[in-house]
């Protein structure tokens, strides 16, 4: 404490100071903060993890690159200094403490890395720009050659991007060819060249819009041999390992693998496989592109005819990688300027971005990204989460840890007890299992899983994604994720739902859910062995029902029709489906009996009576599916139609549509209404 | 003045720390801080406890902030304890026997130190 406080006052103020009790927490603070950390002055004794064991994670993390370390210490045992230069450390500042000399140590390396990143970026920026200008004057020496065939630049854009795309996909499903990504890069750049020879075809022959004749297919064909015998012929350069594989390409992408290409009959592999590649984007663009003699054929049409061995025999594991990168191929091939443009840059931008000595570029890429992420885990509703599992630290998002009621950093979370009765001992274990049973190429989790926050039960869905290395078997690094709380989802979901299905008043559910649940249950019986069940649909209707409105005011009406829908909700069973339809018309629908008349009578009887002086008179309709009608509306209608016709005959009582006459069912359309207006001005007479 | 004579109490070092930290005031601050460390007591609860790796970080710290500090009889004393606990790669102390006869060295040059720097 004494120690670290003592430094920390020595550095002074210009600096932001983050203090770290022991290894551990240095090696989360250094995963937390990245490259953010300018500097790390670092003990060897300490709890936990060592300084030594703190170095050797920053070598295996790549940290040590771009962090520097000044080792603090009171040893100067011989051997213990080697073993800190070896693992990396930039100097050495000796106990006791000396002001001046612990300030011009710790601006001296901060100065060196400063000037280090500067040239590391100039130098990346100038192979960039390099790498551009070599792309450039490849494009436009195979565009020459294009131009006087007539043709645009895309075909060799095309042929250069598909090559790139077997061959990263060729490296994936096989270890066969070695192939590093600069290999790939250095192919696809020289598939350029593969057509330079034919500068040296007439005209006349190049661009002959018919078939060719023996003679004349034996001078175009000689453009791959010419095309290598110019760069063979090449004063300079011609060791040029690009040069070499543009060679390969001009000579061979006419062989086929059978053995039946020219100009060398080679057969198999042969063939060098840049050569064997480029022969199939070549063929596949020729295939699909306009031409004097043909029209384009289709993406799908092109692919048939190379299976089919139309264009001659191809390597299987091509035709495979064809196969498996042809939705991709559709999408990224001939994209016009766009294209172009991903042809010529991207390549060696990512070529750049790849390599570990990162450049300031990157760097300043990195803390961006760090910023961007630290933003939108501030924003979201989400827990987010890294985790390594060496040494075991998981670090929770600024908000996750005030949600969960954990601190940000957590070392040890398996056996952490805070940590463990927050997340249960089943749900960690569990999770770890998942995660390391993943794979590189499938690796993400979904979980869900009942945490305990402040002693509150609440659901989480986790996403998370174990991170492997690439070495061979990948290692299990950690993992990455985010916790979502949907209890708080759920509990909003089912309020939503509540309130779009139900009646704000009387909280009976309202036409629309009422309808989609009776149409349900109604067509679950189709077929099923529960087919002779029947069901009994009501439309009740309070009589005077406006006069409690007009005479008592709104708030009495509202007050009757509460009461109304609660003496409805108890008259029935609670799996039978209570409805407000409209104003003061209410729905039930059930299941009954063979014979529902006395269960009608017992509803109907139970629901007169009165409220506050106001007499409750009651009106119903009755439908069933006794005749066979399993359609809700259907049985709504003939139900409507009841109750209309019981308003017009008396009130205060129920019909079943079965027992009105064909006229008086039909009679309710003489008026031209519908049975609901016909109930209003019913009223507006009384 | 009361620094000097804190010092001099304690048979400290007072004009190389003055060379090394430069303000009395820094020197007085963590004289003062000093009185607030943990490490004694660390050490006298890991030496019950059997725990000498604990017991050896203890000294080792004592050790470092004495010798910061200039506490001289403190950094002998300290210093002998920590090579007398400093463990061997099988985890054992480099020498077990000395620690009777170190460790209330160790004590008394503590108490000095502390007594010292109440005067200031």
């Amino acid at each position: 404490m004494l120690n670290r406080a003592l430094l920390a006052d020595m550095i002074g103020d210009s600096f932001r100071i983050i203090e770290a009790e022991d290894g551990k927490q240095a090696v989360a603070q250094l995963q937390k903060e990245g490259t953010g950390i300018s500097l790390v002055l670092l003990d060897y004794v300490m709890p936990h993890m060592n300084g030594f064991d703190v170095l050797e994670l920053m070598n295996k993390n790549g940290w040590i690159k771009d962090i520097p370390v000044i080792m603090v210490s009171a040893e100067s045992d011989a051997a213990y200094v080697e073993r800190a230069y070896e693992l990396g450390v930039t100097d050495f500042i000796n106990r006791p403490y000396d002001v001046n000399i612990v300030r011009r140590r710790v601006m001296n390396t901060l100065m060196l890395y400063q000037k280090q990143r500067t040239l590391m970026g100039m130098v990346a920026d100038q192979v960039y720009e390099r790498e551009k200008s070599n792309n450039l004057m490849v494009y436009i020496l195979s565009h020459i050659v294009e131009f006087r065939n007539g043709e645009s630049g895309m075909h060799v854009l095309n042929v250069q991007a598909m090559t790139e795309m077997i061959l990263t996909h060729l490296v994936r499903l096989t270890d066969q060819y070695e192939l590093t990504p600069e290999d790939i890069s250095l192919i696809s750049m020289a598939s350029s060249l593969h057509d330079i020879g034919k500068i040296a075809i007439p005209e006349e022959i190049l661009n002959k819009p018919g078939r060719f004749t023996d003679e004349e297919f034996e001078v175009m064909k000689t453009h791959s041999a010419v095309g290598a015998d110019m760069l063979d012929d090449l004063e300079l350069y011609k060791d040029e390992k690009l040069v070499r594989v543009a060679r390969d390409i001009c000579r061979w992408h006419h062989e086929r693998y059978d053995g039946r290409g020219y100009p060398d009959g080679l057969s198999g592999d042969e063939i060098p496989i840049s050569a064997q590649v480029v022969a199939l984007a070549d063929v596949y663009d020729a295939l699909t592109s306009q031409r004097v003699y043909k029209p384009p054929f289709s993406h799908e049409e092109a692919l048939r005819m190379i299976r089919d061995g139309e264009c001659g025999s191809f390597n299987p594991l091509i035709l495979q990688c064809l196969t498996e990168v042809a939705e991709e191929l559709k999408s990224r091939l001939n994209r016009g300027v766009t294209g172009r443009e991903i042809n010529v840059d991207t390549l060696h931008v990512t070529d750049i971005a790849a390599d570990a000595e990162a450049s300031s570029r990157t760097l300043e890429l990195l803390d961006y990204e760090r910023m961007k992420y630290h933003f939108f885990a501030s924003m979201s509703n989400e827990v987010q989460f890294e985790y390594t599992a060496e040494p075991s630290i998981i670090v929770l998002s600024d908000w996750g840890d005030r949600k969960l009621g954990l601190p940000e950093i957590v070392m040890d979370p398996y056996s952490d007890e805070a940590f463990l009765s927050v997340f249960g001992q089943a749900n960690i274990d569990k999770l770890n299992k998942m995660l390391r049973a993943t794979t590189p190429e499938s690796p993400t989790v979904n979980m869900e899983m009942e945490v305990s926050v402040d002693g509150e039960s609440r659901w989480l869905h986790l996403i998370a994604q174990a991170l492997w290395s690439d070495e061979n078997p990948p290692a299990y690094l950690g993992s990455i994720g985010k916790f979502i709380d949907i209890d708080d989802q759920q509990a909003q979901l089912r309020d939503l739902q509540f309130k779009a299905y139900h009646d704000p008043l009387t909280e009976v559910v309202n036409g629309a859910f009422a309808r989609k649940v009776i149409t349900e249950r109604l067509g679950e019986d189709h077929g099923a062995e529960r087919s002779d069940d029947r069901f009994v649909m009501l439309v009740c209707d309070l009589d005077l029902f406006k006069q409690a409105n007009d005479n008592h005011g709104h708030q009495f009406g509202d007050k009757v029709l509460q009461h109304f829908a609660d003496l409805l909700q108890e008259s029935v069973r609670t799996t039978d489906v209570v409805a407000r339809v409209g104003g003061d018309e209410f729905l039930v629908c059930m299941e009954c009996p063979p014979d529902p008349r006395p269960l009608v009578a017992r509803i109907h009887s139970s629901l007169e009576g009165e409220i506050d002086g106001f007499p409750l008179s009651v009106s119903m309709g009755v439908s069933t599916t006794d005749g066979g009608v399993r359609d809700y509306d259907e049985l709504f209608r003939q139900a409507d139609v009841a109750l209309y016709h019981m308003k017009r005959t008396g009130r205060g009582g129920y019909v079943f549509y079965e027992d009105l006459t064909d006229e008086e069912r039909g009679s309710l359309f003489e008026g031209g209404h519908t049975a609901l207006s016909g109930i209003d001005s019913d009223e507006d007479d009384q | 003045m009361s620094l000097e004579i804190a010092y001099a109490a304690m048979g400290g070092d007072l004009e190389t720390v003055r060379g090394r930290l430069l303000t009395d005031e820094r020197i007085e601050k963590f004289a003062k801080i000093f009185l607030q460390d943990t490490s004694m007591q660390t050490l006298e609860n890991a030496l019950e406890a059997g725990d000498f790796a604990e017991a050896f970080r203890g000294a080792h710290t004592l050790k470092g902030v004495s010798r910061d500090l200039g506490f001289t009889p403190l950094f002998e004393a300290s210093c002998e304890l920590s090579d007398a606990l400093r463990l061997d790669d099988a985890g054992t102390p480099a020498n077990l026997a000395a620690v009777p006869e170190l460790m209330p060295k160790v004590r008394e040059a503590y108490t000095l130190v502390v007594d010292s720097i109440a005067i200031i």
